[in-house]
């Protein structure tokens, strides 16, 4: 019996030092490149080069400065902010509304499925297959290296996922509460603004924070059709990319990169994972 | 009468609706891809905007080239590292904090999650640095070997180069994936469980018997997700690799992308992408016909 | 009635006094080329800065990129027919694309007479005959072998005058925990514009790669195929390490300041990285101990000794076509950029070579000991070609990718050189 016992509990001994182990190499290999960045960005070059992973002896600000200066952040920054809030926006608003076509305006129309999975389609089609027409065909109608010429692309790759998540979302709301606020004599624009916004509020929240990251981490068609009103990661690259030479002004710009996001997850970690698993949880 | 205004309502909301998303689509993905396709059946001159059909002349020149096969064999190890690593290794560290099996969960979670919420691009150069001759990583492994000209030889190895790329995948995605599971775990009835254990059913049981089956459906639009994920990957590699060295930790995406605009051959990389995006629905279809096969019996 | 007419008077003197200082402001659009993360970026930036306070009628719309992003970006520009008045080009294959479409307008209706102010190499034809870019120095060399002797002196050793010789050397290097020769092998291009080229232009020489460029002669002859061996050698012995495939471009000049290696081989513009002021890697005194150089001779080569692969310089051009205003404007701007105010700024600045212009007086200019050195390389080494700057794109290609994995052990030199051919062979 004793044995038994014994034998069990040291099977889960065994097992939690595994699980803790699995998290602990997990955890370290995420801290422990950011704090070495963290503390390098803050050595001056020769340090970085002699001495790589001791802690800074001179620590100076100098590598931000001329980052920020240099390598144009601050502005590189606000382009990003644009293109995020624009592209969000724009497809919040435009999946759900043809969300709601999709759900509740399907009754006679068999267009219907066939526009569905024309947009699910989408989710298949990569960033690569568009990417060279895109971009001869933006330059040809000079709308390369304009703000729209981002954001229309971006809510375009967006719209696949968020019609699939709003018209499950949507179809879900029953019927009878629709049919109750057209009895009383509401519009269709009525009812969608005040009835079927408020009710999806997960949903639009979980395609904010995936819209939201997905643009302001976006790289390849940043990078392809944007040359003067670049976005961040773009200008992080074209900075501190396999060429340079400057260990400490990279690092620094490394750092001002991935600072936003950073905050970002510190501040709404819980709302960012909850937001997420409300749709795949869809599935 | 009022129906028939009733349903003209409808008619023109739906239109009204619909042509924002419809046009802004078609503009953007379905224009292209169509370019995109016939693009890759000519040769075409940017200059002069001469476009020569050429037939299958780039898929014949793109299947005998060993860079073809080189890039093809890395996204399949993408792939597979990614169904086969991330989604199992996913799954065991959701269930290990379903069942609260360590503690400072939230911590571990969190930590597991965020390296999912970055730049890739960022991530990738912050990696390709700690691994450079000034790197965190390089300078330990010095230190542990003694030696203060060691590298790590796999970097450079033609076949084993796309071993630190794997692990770096592994490293970033895992944690979507496990968040994933927690949170269909976390839907389980609880009383479905307790019944279980009263009627006596061991740990093991409950597992295959209740869980399992509960998050097959989550399994399969997951392994969906993780192909076409794998498939669509570009900018870790790039920044971290770039390819190399030669071509070595080449993905099908960084194929195309050597070609269609390092050596601005538009048409040779539309056919490269034509192939890739072949490629991804033929493995999720597979994906499709797996599940319904493997589902078929219980279906009556 | 009068004043009505004092009105218009008025009106028409306003409207073109307004009229003249718009019609005198110029807007040219520039894509320009430069690393601003590097050293002596400064210099540059005051050169442009400059030019623009001295034509305020000159509006400037400059966007900077580097490498591969400005080669991109170019061809975009071009496949868009929207290519910049002026932009950055080199005089051979590099932007060859672009130059021989006919895009590019031909400099020297510009130049005039002005030509005899110019060292002669520089301002020699380039692609199709004509000058498609007024280049700023006297030319390029792409291969250079930088030698810090501090280190030779510490290992008792001379300078190699044989390619033996400097093989003979790996034992006591690499025994005194030392790399031989560094080049920072990571970016393709590296190896094969700053030490193939070179060693082809000694074992095959320039007269038989044009005869291959043209299907004359075959890559898979003898002397192309030795300089393969030479590079193979060079990693299998241990003159250059492995890990020089990984060494990223901007770690490379680090690693030789650090006195790691007793040898480095880059092009010639690297000199900078270590001599320029303020954040130069290397002190004035350091400078002094190092010697500017080329690789030693090889046994049975067919090429001059002591040469180095050499190009013209890249500068500025302009595209074909513009307005007679714009094609001035144009040219003032192309002129001062290589003109006495900008070479004395980039002189003094440290970056370095030889001025294409002829007659530049330098002896009182305060330059780093390393840049003297640079402007006495150029009469001791006879230039050879640059291969990607006479090969079609894509042999330079496979040759790229190929060194690599020739480093590596993963390929021969005879498969390679085939497949070279075979790449060659296909565009001819």
């Amino acid at each position: 019996m004793s044995d038994v016992v014994l034998t069990e509990e040291r099977k889960n001994v065994l097992f939690k030092i595994v699980a803790y182990a699995v998290f602990i190499s997990f955890a370290i290999l995420t801290i422990f490149p950011l704090v070495w960045l963290f503390y390098s960005s803050f050595k001056p070059k020769l340090e970085i080069l002699r001495h790589g992973l001791a802690l800074p002896k001179n620590p100076t600000l100098q590598n931000y400065v001329r980052a920020w200066e240099l390598g144009h952040l601050g502005e590189y920054a606000i382009n990003s902010l644009i293109y995020t809030f624009f592209s969000t926006a724009g497809v919040i608003i435009l999946s759900m509304m043809t969300s709601f076509a999709f759900a509740k305006l399907r009754i006679r129309y068999k267009i219907t499925p066939i526009l569905y999975n024309l947009f699910l389609g989408g989710l298949l089609i990569t960033l690569h297959a568009i990417l060279i027409p895109l971009f001869l065909f933006e330059t040809r109608i000079g709308l390369q290296d304009t703000y729209l010429g981002l954001i229309l692309p971006y809510i375009a790759i967006g719209l696949p996922f968020a019609i699939y998540l709003g018209t499950e979302f949507i179809k879900g709301i029953p019927d009878a509460i629709i049919d109750s606020a057209k009895i009383d004599g509401a519009s269709y624009l009525q009812v969608f603004l005040k009835i079927i916004l408020p009710i999806s509020k997960p949903i639009i929240v979980t395609l904010t924070i995936l819209s939201v990251l997905g643009a302001w981490n976006e790289f390849l068609l940043a990078f392809i059709l944007t040359s003067l009103k670049r976005s961040l990661p773009v200008g992080i690259y074209m900075f501190s990319g396999p060429l340079a030479i400057e260990y400490g002004m990279q690092f620094a710009a490394l750092v001002i990169g991935l600072a936003p996001v950073l905050l970002f997850y510190a501040l709404f970690s819980k709302q960012i994972t909850r937001g997420l698993t409300v749709g795949a949880i869809k599935g | 009468m009022n129906f028939t205004s009733e349903k003209s309502k409808e008619v023109v909301t739906y239109i009204l609706f619909v042509a924002p998303a419809l046009v802004v689509y078609l503009l953007i993905i379905g224009y292209p891809i169509i370019k995109s396709l016939h693009l890759s059946f000519t040769d075409y001159n940017v200059y002069t905007h001469e476009a020569v059909w050429t037939g299958f002349k780039w898929y014949t020149k793109m299947f005998n080239q060993s860079e073809f096969w080189m890039a093809l064999k890395n996204t399949m190890i993408v792939v597979v590292v990614s169904v086969f690593g991330q989604i199992p290794i996913g799954f065991v560290l959701a269930y290990i904090l379903y069942r609260k099996l360590v503690r400072f969960r939230g911590f571990f979670q969190g930590m597991v999650f965020l390296p999912i919420t970055l730049s890739m691009v960022i991530v990738g150069i912050l990696w390709l640095k700690m691994f450079s001759s000034v790197g965190a990583v390089t300078n330990l492994l010095r230190i542990i070997y003694d030696d203060p000209e060691y590298t790590i030889g796999m970097l450079s190895s033609k076949t084993w180069a796309m071993v630190p790329v794997a692990f770096a995948l592994l490293w970033i995605y895992t944690g979507f994936y496990m968040v994933v599971f927690l949170a269909n775990l976390q839907r389980i009835n609880p009383s479905i469980i307790e019944a279980a254990m009263i009627d006596g059913a061991s740990e093991v049981h409950i597992f295959l018997k209740v869980i399992i089956p509960s998050l097959s459906g989550v399994v399969v639009i997951l392994t969906i997700f993780a192909i076409a994920g794998s498939l669509k990957g570009f900018d870790l590699i790039f920044a971290l690799t770039g390819g190399g060295p030669s071509n070595y930790t080449e993905v099908l995406t960084l194929y195309m992308y050597r070609y269609a605009f390092t050596y601005f051959n538009y048409s040779f990389g539309s056919a490269i992408s034509m192939v890739i995006v072949s490629m991804s629905i033929v493995l999720i279809i597979l994906v499709r016909v797996i599940q319904r096969r493997l589902a078929g019996p219980k279906e009556v | 009635m009068f004043r009505k007419t004092g009105v218009l008077l008025w009106v028409l003197v306003f409207s073109l006094v307004v009229f003249a200082s718009c019609a005198g402001a110029v807007t040219l659009k520039w894509l320009h080329y430069n690393d601003i993360t590097a050293p002596g970026a400064e210099v540059d930036v005051d050169i442009i800065q400059t030019f623009a306070q001295l034509n305020p009628d000159i509006k400037l719309e400059i966007e900077i990129l580097y490498d591969q992003a400005y080669h991109q970006k170019l061809a975009a520009l071009a496949a868009a027919g929207q290519l910049p008045d002026v932009m950055y080009l080199w005089p051979a294959e590099r932007t060859g694309k672009i130059t021989r479409s006919g895009l590019i307008a031909d400099l020297y209706p510009f130049l005039g007479d002005d030509i005899d102010n110019y060292v002669p190499a520089a301002v020699a034809p380039q692609l199709l005959g004509r000058l498609h870019e007024l280049p700023m120095f006297s030319g390029t060399a792409s291969h250079m072998l930088y030698v810090n002797t501090v280190l030779l002196d510490r290992l008792g050793l001379a300078m190699p005058q044989t390619y033996k010789e400097l093989k003979a050397m790996v034992p006591a290097i690499r025994g005194a925990g030392l790399e031989a020769i560094v080049i920072p092998a990571k970016p393709t291009w590296v190896m094969q514009s700053c030490l193939l080229s070179a060693i082809v232009g000694r074992t095959a020489g320039d007269e038989w790669l044009m005869k291959a460029v043209k299907g004359e002669a075959s890559f898979t002859d003898k002397g192309f195929v030795r300089a393969l061996e030479i590079v193979e050698e060079m990693y299998a012995t241990g003159l250059i390490l492995e890990s020089n495939v990984l060494l990223g471009y901007g770690d490379g000049p680090n690693v030789f300041a650090e006195d790691k290696a007793v040898f480095y081989i880059d092009g010639d513009w690297r000199v900078s990285a270590f001599s320029v002021v303020p954040d130069g890697l290397m002190t004035p005194e350091k400078q002094e101990k190092i010697t500017l150089t080329v690789l030693p001779d090889f046994a049975g080569q067919v090429g001059p000794s002591g040469s180095t692969s050499f190009v013209p310089s890249t500068g500025l051009g302009m595209k074909a076509g513009l307005s007679q205003e714009k094609a001035e404007a144009a040219w003032k701007l192309i002129s001062f950029y290589v003109g006495p105010i900008a070479s004395n700024k980039r002189l003094l600045g440290g970056s370095l070579k030889p001025p294409s212009l002829a007659n530049l007086d330098i002896s009182d200019v305060e330059m780093p000991p390393l840049d003297r050195k640079l402007f006495a390389f150029y009469p001791l080494h006879p230039p050879t070609l640059i291969l990607d700057a006479v090969i079609p794109a894509d042999g330079v290609q496979r040759i790229n990718t190929g060194l690599q994995e020739l480093a590596l052990g993963d390929i021969t030199p005879e498969k390679l050189a085939a497949e070279i051919e075979a790449a060659v062979a296909s565009v001819r």
